[in-house]
């Protein structure tokens, strides 16, 4: 069983997500914005991070840069779940260092296959 | 005058890509309920709760097909991309 953290703003989102996710097996943890998502990385540790982008506080963006640029969290893989579908945003989510970029909406079996893919490159 | 229009421009495009963003992340959630009960996971469902599901569902495909064909009418910096 691996542990995934769920960080959108969002509450159906996230409740929704935790869900597919809980169904497929995972331990879930949620965060409700950066800060919090930034705390919790550092607290549990997860096997993967999925990451929305457009959040109060801290964005998804600052959320992963930070977390690539902490000794503790750079080898965390982040998937970006985000509604942001512009080809600019897909390159600076890259570029922020995420692993992965799914856009919104998504199905169950889109996300629980994106998080596999993901855990297996581990 | 076709300086007004282009100024114009920039405005609308953002209005647009604001819209479709809290349109996609409405749909996310709306289509994720509408596949938990129709998995029944949560309950078996009668065929007349079934196909009123489905019609839910298929319609909700329709404004994901309309959400996509607004953004690929943005500026080419701001066209959808899919990613497989």
């Amino acid at each position: 069983m691996s542990t995934v953290l769920v960080v959108d703003d969002d509450p159906d989102i996230r409740t929704l997500i935790a869900w597919d996710l809980s169904q497929a097996g995972h331990e879930v943890h949620t965060a409700c914005d950066g800060e919090e998502a930034v705390e919790a990385i550092l607290r549990v540790r997860p096997d993967v991070v999925l990451l929305d982008w457009m959040m109060p506080k801290l964005n998804g963006l600052e959320v992963c840069r930070l977390v690539r640029s902490a000794r503790d969290g750079v080898g965390i893989p982040v998937i970006f779940v985000t509604a942001k579908t512009q080809r600019a945003d897909l390159i600076d989510g890259f570029m922020a260092g995420a692993d992965d970029y799914l856009t919104k909406p998504f199905t169950a079996e889109q996300l629980t296959e994106r998080v596999r893919r993901v855990l297996e490159a581990v | 005058m076709s300086d007004v229009r282009v100024g114009a421009a920039a405005p609308k495009a953002e209005f647009v890509a604001a819209i479709t963003h809290d349109l996609r992340a409405a749909l996310t959630a709306i289509i994720g309920s509408f596949e938990i009960l129709l998995s029944d996971r949560v309950g078996e469902l009668s065929t007349e709760q079934r196909e009123i599901l489905a019609m839910g569902s298929r319609n909700t495909d329709r404004l994901v097909e309309a959400v996509e064909r607004l953004d690929a009418g943005l500026p080419r910096t701001s066209s959808s991309v899919e990613v497989s």
